[in-house]
């Protein structure tokens, strides 16, 4: 038996050798449970203990071919069982409970291996440091379970509905999502990401870009999906005089957005992983990895009917995440990795989909306002004039009616851009705090033919 | 016909993705000027640039436009001077897996601080499918610390969408609310 002291060694790893789906896994997973026994290196030469996508044919060449000779601790991620001396096998989807299990094993053996393994020279060290970050995690872990907080209140219904106990139906939940998905959706989202290894495998072999692609849902449209997508994003509504009455082109905001902004908030405040719970659905909020788990895909009718369903008085209760409900998700995520979402692409997509085009009641259309930043355009989903919308108001303070008369585009798609940009914190109010850009006046002035026509060349292809 | 003005720089530290990002939008087989890379870089990856790489787009008959991506090491700075002459603006490739992306962010900044200031930045994060951290959001404050005011996007150098969508929004931050389409 090892003495249990010695096997907090700090396990090396680089993640080089695994695909897409299995490395979402485990970044999450490094980043909560793993991530006082973890820590990620860039190369395979500098990792004390190698992680090998078995499934994956060029990582099980390069493990065959190099890798086994240098004589480190494997770990063995593959669909079918690996019988290898040295290896420990973890069989797919991964759980967090056999990623434990497997780095306990894998601690043990570099501590038994000591003597004649010139890499775990460094282990003593190693494993001071390790015992002093497992007391500090032992720590934070009671903590954290001593934190479940309750969420701000923001509407007086809200109040008056008890916190709704934590039980484990999640699963239950993501598995009907993804047993009502249509044939239709199915194969889209196995497009989008790979859903079985079959797949995953096939994907990765044909291309190594493949590989490291990001697990971002990249969905494919054709022009008339992406008008009707385009009409759920920002709505049909017509322009309106701005001196006319503004009832027609406003909304509240919808529960589930200002609900979804609170968990963010909270998320950020504390960095650590908030359960936004509502009968349908859980949302997990996860800013250490800054990302959101979502079982219903954000393409789907039915988001847009969870969205619109959504109200106070059934769910919308929050907490942070516990240890328990760590483990649960990292299962999740290992079986549905599309589940994922970048954090602002979630709130982006969300706000749009709720105003459908009309302007939150807080924001004052007719007040000039600034963009403090861009928005990462290339990971939110477009609609139409969102780049020129971006560069205008991040040139200068407008208002939403002065940006949409000065580009000449319909005002719905300038209140889009105002409620998602809000929604991301992108825009200021008070022009007084904005950071100015040290400008020098421009040597040339902006050749704008030639803008043209390079533009007009990157957009078309 | 001039070639004034038709000049886009990607810049960053070795591996970030410049050599790439310009192989993705170029009509051309990329030039790069080779040369032996020190120990020093060679430790991060193989084949690196010290040297130039060069692409083109070709904008009808005759007109085109240059992409220039700068020696990856510093000892080549003497350079970049020469190379931002008439150049239209910057594409700065900051590879979120390195130790110190935000130092990064700030030398590139510095280095080219004179035509960021009278042309324009566009800062483009790669390696994000790999390292979550930092995030998007950690560079805006990062470069409103610096007081400079530029799109940042996460990209992936070998995305073309990715990097066409970095020049459209420096085009458009150019010459903004221009009926440019
Ligand atoms: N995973 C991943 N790899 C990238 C990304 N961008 C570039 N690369 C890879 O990084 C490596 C270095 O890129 P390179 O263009 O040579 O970098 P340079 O030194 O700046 O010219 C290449 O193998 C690229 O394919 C990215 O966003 N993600
Ligand atoms: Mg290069």
């Amino acid at each position: 038996m090892i003495d249990k002291s010695n096997q907090n060694i700090t396990l090396r790893v680089c993640l080089e050798d695994v695909g897409t789906h299995n490395k979402a896994v485990l970044d999450f997973f490094f980043a909560k449970l793993g991530q006082h026994t973890f820590s990620r290196v860039d190369t395979q030469e500098e990792a004390n203990v190698l992680i090998i996508d078995y499934d994956y044919p060029p990582a099980r060449h390069r493990y065959e071919e190099e890798y086994q000779q240098w004589n480190k601790p494997t770990i063995v991620l593959s669909i079918s069982p690996v019988e290898l001396e040295g290896v420990v096998w973890l069989s797919k989807p991964l759980t967090s409970r056999a990623l434990l299990d497997a780095a306990g094993d894998v601690q043990s053996e570099l501590v038994a291996g000591s003597s004649d393994k010139p890499e775990s020279r460094k282990a003593p060290a190693d494993a001071a440091e390790a015992q002093a970050l497992h007391q500090r995690a032992k720590a934070e872990e009671t903590a954290q379970r001593e934190a479940l907080l309750q969420r701000p209140e923001i509407k007086p219904a809200a109040a008056a509905v008890p916190n709704i106990p934590l039980v484990p139906a999640l699963t239950e939940s993501v598995d009907q999502s993804v047993e009502d998905k249509k044939p239709a959706e199915q194969s889209e989202q196995s497009e989008q990401s790979e859903q079985s290894e079959q797949s995953e495998q096939s994907e990765q072999s044909e291309q190594s870009t493949a590989a490291a692609a990001p697990p971002i849902a990249q969905v494919v449209l054709t022009d008339e999906e992406l008008e009707a997508r385009w009409q759920q994003l920002c709505g049909t509504q017509q322009d309106i005089d701005p001196k006319a009455d503004l009832s027609e082109i406003q909304a509240e905001d919808g529960f589930f957005l200002s609900s979804l902004k609170d968990a963010v908030r909270l998320a950020r405040q504390c960095q650590q992983g908030v359960l936004l719970n509502f009968p349908d659905t859980r949302i997990y909020v996860l800013p250490e990895i800054h990302r959101v788990f979502c079982a219903i895909p954000t393409h789907s009718p039915e988001f847009i009917d969870f969205i619109k369903s959504c109200s106070a008085a059934d769910g919308g209760k929050m907490h942070i995440l516990s240890t328990k409900e760590i483990h649960e998700l990292n299962d999740m995520i290992a079986q549905q990795t599309s589940a994922l979402y970048d954090l602002e692409s979630f709130v982006w997509t969300s706000s749009l989909l709720s105003a459908e085009g009309k302007l939150s009641r807080a924001l004052d259309p007719s007040k000039p306002v600034d963009l403090r930043h861009w928005p990462s355009l290339t990971r939110l989903e477009r609609f139409p004039h969102v780049m020129p919308v971006a560069a205008l108001w991040s040139a200068d303070s407008l208002s939403a009616f002065d940006v949409a008369r000065s580009l000449n585009i319909p005002q719905r798609y300038v209140f889009s851009f105002y409620n998602a940009a809000s929604a991301l914190g992108l825009i200021e109010q008070d022009s007084d705090k904005l950071i100015k850009k040290q400008s020098t006046s421009r040597t040339t002035e902006a050749p704008r033919g030639l803008f043209s026509r390079l533009l007009k060349r990157l957009i078309g292809g | 016909m001039s070639t004034d003005n038709k000049k886009i720089i990607f810049t960053g530290p070795v591996g970030a993705g410049k050599t790439t990002a310009i192989r993705s939008i170029s009509d051309i087989d990329i030039v790069t000027t080779d040369e032996q890379a020190s120990d020093m870089a060679k430790a991060k990856k193989p084949a690196t640039t010290v040297a130039m790489d060069y692409g083109m787009i070709r904008l009808g008959e005759n007109e085109r436009v240059h992409l220039y991506g700068t020696p990856g090491q510093e000892r080549f700075n003497f350079m970049w001077d020469i190379l931002t002459q008439g150049g239209i603006g910057l594409v700065l490739l900051i590879d979120n897996s390195r130790k110190d992306p935000q130092q990064d962010l700030k030398f590139y900044t510095q280095a080219f601080s004179e035509f960021i200031a009278a042309q324009q930045l566009v800062v483009g994060v790669t390696r994000m499918d790999t390292h979550r951290t930092p995030n998007v959001n950690d560079y805006r404050n990062w470069l409103d610390q610096l007081r400079i005011k530029a799109p940042v996007f996460e990209v992936d150098a070998r995305q073309r969408d990715d990097v066409s969508l970095l020049i459209q929004a420096m085009l458009m931050s150019l010459a903004p609310g221009a009926e440019i389409l």
